[in-house]
């Protein structure tokens, strides 16, 4: 990536526009912005971002329809700005392709820091099936069906190891309930959403140091599971 | 039986219609006697080229006309005549009962018998006739009844139609009596109705709770003259018919006017239920009205505290590598959120005084002059780029209303137009006084609001296709209910000039008191 990381915000209130842009220049983005769907499109092909934050209450059209768009034509990471009580926008969201979320309100720490892990999943692709993942003394070897935590050999159904093994893959991100229980359930599954509780219970018993505060596999109330950021 | 019937489908010319009513007694012996003289003197007239046995069937045509037009008494009385007239004047020896041919006397015997068969059978035939014509004037009532009774839409109107249709049915007056609270009232009469004496409440009473007819005193006896009958739906009494005759009514009358009642007891749950149900569909809707309420304020909350908790977190974690001037913005944003909060917080306050019930929109007396620059300064206050302009042509303006909620309504009007015009266009406030009471018109120059969307803009959960994202469409809507609970009016229109922009008139209903009040200080 040459020059300076180009970010595209999606928000049409004024006052959101007013403080992120100089926060993401001083930070050493370069940004360019859009108030409704249509300008955010336009944005997109013209400036071709390599992170796009999307406020989903857009005047014009539904944010959503926004993501689908980008989605056929890109992989660029979407961060969706949401208010904490409309989980099913995100989830929608997620579902459509967003990467990840931000409740508002924010701080700009917890903002900048998502844009960056969004970014270094895109950077460093962790490659699917075969390989090795290993995040916070959590090695996971895909090829063998191996877990190690802290150099300890830990023993896991075939199913927890899925259930893992797609968080780590995507790890810093979140993953919805439907997308995990699509993935390792299957499609009829997706709506049994007590597996998902008990096996991450049992993930989190065998992994995390204390199982009631997870530090590891962390839960996003009423949209999915995250598994901790590597960094 | 000559009423006048003129009702639909029942036709008085039916021939039953023009006979009298059957007779009896005395007056049924006389009407057979008579119609048997005068087939005699016809027959008398013409017996000298009338075969003896066409005397016989004049008579039996008698008997048979008698039994039709007058009843069976009328027939029987016919049949006896023509066999004591037939032996007297047309067998031998004529002008005796005796009979000289035995073959003459079973003659007159067979004749007797087919007389006195023909006459009953006649009159049976007349009398099935006449119950059958009660019964379709019975079925005519109820019908007449059930058309009314669907068209009725409170309790008064089923209480009419009963009074006067039942007074039809049963010739005589009508009273319906319903509780109210704890009394009973008349709710409807027909128009000769005598007056309710306290006999007559308590029969009625008595009627109501024991949910059974309560029949009329005999005459000459203490007591009501009224017969009570209950209208019951559901357990519950919620009417009682009285109704009053001079003569007293037959099985077939009774059972129609129960029909009609209970037909109306009906119609009156049905009432109750569809009132019932206005109640809570309106419930439902100040339900729904809540909920959007509750969704706009927090959205029109949280925006704000977004921004500030931004921005803050901005010039904490960032301030250092962010020049002066973008510090200073942020901290002016920090600013205006803060104060574009705090006005939200009185709005809703304002918002849940209106949901709260129905405040008293007219507690107070307010200078509309005053209160409108009030609004305009806040507005200036509040978006410092827009152009207000406001004119008043009348000092002072005083009407009747509630100063918060009036606030409201001006400033959403005036920021309305202000969100909707590029900054620094003029927006007109005008103020000054009509026929119709006291006129507030904001212009802006905006671009006007389309064709289509013009008529519905008052209407509660619409939004423009330039509207801003979250808004719940209620804020128009409000500002008209707040109107018309000021007995007031709110209007727009839309382009005004060639290039478009958008007038709002507000409409303040002049207080005849105000205007006294004026004049004593003056």
């Amino acid at each position: 990536m040459s020059g300076p990381v180009k970010v595209l915000i999606v928000d049409d209130e004024p006052q959101i526009q007013r403080f992120l842009k100089p926060s993401f220049i001083a930070s050493g983005f370069s940004v360019a912005s859009a108030t409704s769907a249509k300008d955010a499109l336009r944005a997109f092909s013209s400036s071709s971002p390599d992170v796009v934050l999307l406020d989903l209450g857009l005047p014009d059209a539904d944010g959503k329809t926004v993501i689908e768009a980008m989605r056929r034509t890109s992989k660029v990471p979407i961060i969706v700005l949401s208010a904490r009580d409309r989980e099913g926008e995100k989830i929608e969201a997620l579902d459509l392709g967003a990467d990840d979320f931000v409740n508002k309100p924010f701080g700009i720490g917890e903002l900048l820091a998502r844009v960056r892990s969004a970014l270094r999943r895109t950077s460093q692709p962790i490659q699917h099936g075969i390989g090795e993942i290993d995040i916070n003394g959590i090695r996971i070897d895909l090829a063998r069906h191996q877990l190690t935590r802290n150099g300890v050999q830990v023993h896991l159904t075939p199913k927890e190891f899925d259930l893992l093994a797609m968080l780590m893959r995507h790890a810093g991100r979140v993953i919805t309930h439907r997308q995990l229980l699509q993935e390792v359930w299957g499609p009829a599954n997706v709506a049994d959403g007590q597996y998902l509780r008990v096996f991450i219970g049992q993930l989190r018993a065998k992994l995390e140091d204390k199982p009631a505060e997870p530090s590891l596999i962390l839960t996003e109330p009423g949209v999915g599971y995250r598994f901790a950021d590597p960094s | 039986m000559q009423e006048p019937d003129n009702s639909l489908g029942y036709s008085p010319s039916h021939f039953w219609d023009a006979l009298p009513a059957p007779l009896g007694g005395v007056r049924a012996i006389a009407v057979g006697f008579g119609l048997v003289s005068l087939v005699t003197i016809v027959c008398t007239g013409v017996a000298t080229w009338l075969p003896a046995h066409g005397v016989a069937m004049l008579y039996v045509l008698a008997v048979v006309g008698g039994a039709v037009a007058f009843g069976m008494p009328s027939g029987l009385a016919a049949a006896t005549c023509s066999f004591l007239a037939y032996n007297f004047y047309f067998l031998d020896p004529r002008f005796t009962f005796s009979i000289a041919n035995p073959r003459d006397l079973i003659a007159l015997v067979l004749f007797f018998a087919v007389a006195m068969t023909t006459g009953s059978l006649a009159g049976r035939m007349r009398e099935v006739a006449d119950e059958a014509r009660a019964r379709a004037r019975s079925l005519q009532s109820l019908n007449e009844l059930a058309i009314r009774l669907s068209g009725a839409s409170n309790l008064v109107g089923v209480g009419e139609s009963l009074a006067s249709e039942a007074a039809q049915v049963a010739e005589g007056d009508t009273v319906v009596l319903c509780k109210r609270g704890d009394n009973w009232v008349t709710v409807a009469r027909s128009p000769a109705a005598p007056q309710l004496t306290s006999a007559d409440w308590q029969a009625a009473q008595r009627s109501a709770t024991s949910q059974c007819v309560i029949y009329p005193a005999v005459p000459g006896w203490p007591g009501s003259v009224y017969e009570f009958h209950p209208m019951i739906a559901q357990g519950a009494t919620l009417a009682v018919l009285g109704v009053h005759t001079r003569v007293a009514p037959d099985t077939g009358t009774e059972v129609t006017l129960q029909a009609m009642v209970r037909h109306a007891a009906i119609a009156m749950a049905r009432i109750s239920l569809e009132t019932e149900k206005v109640a809570i569909a309106k419930e439902a809707e100040a339900e729904r009205l809540r909920s959007a309420l509750l969704s706009s304020v927090s959205h029109d909350i949280k925006t704000p505290l977004a921004s500030i908790e931004g921005a803050v977190t901005s010039l904490r974690q960032l301030g250092d590598k962010m020049p002066d001037e973008t510090k200073d913005d942020l901290l002016l944003a920090i600013e205006e959120e803060a104060k574009r909060l705090s006005r939200f917080v009185t709005n809703l306050l304002d918002m849940s005084r209106i949901e709260a019930g129905t405040p008293d929109l007219l507690e107070d007396w307010i200078d509309l002059e005053d209160a409108t620059s009030a609004s305009v300064r806040r507005a200036r206050q509040l978006m410092p780029r827009a152009n207000f302009q406001f004119e008043s042509e009348c000092a002072p303006a005083i009407i009747r209303a509630n100063e918060t909620l009036l606030e409201h309504v001006i400033l959403n009007i005036i920021e309305n137009a202000a969100k909707f015009s590029q900054p620094g266009t003029p927006i007109n406030v005008v103020l000054r006084r009509s026929d119709d009471g006291y006129v507030l018109t904001v212009e802006d120059r905006g671009t006007g609001i389309d064709g289509a969307e013009l008529p519905k803009i008052f209407d509660k959960f619409f939004r423009g296709a330039g509207s801003k994202a979250g808004g719940s469409g209620l804020g128009l809507s409000i500002c008209k209910q707040i109107m018309e609970g000021l007995g007031g009016q709110i209007s727009a229109v839309s382009p005004i000039t060639a290039e478009g922009g958008t007038r709002v008139t507000l409409v303040f209903p002049v207080s005849i008191e105000a205007a006294a009040t004026i004049g004593r200080v003056a």
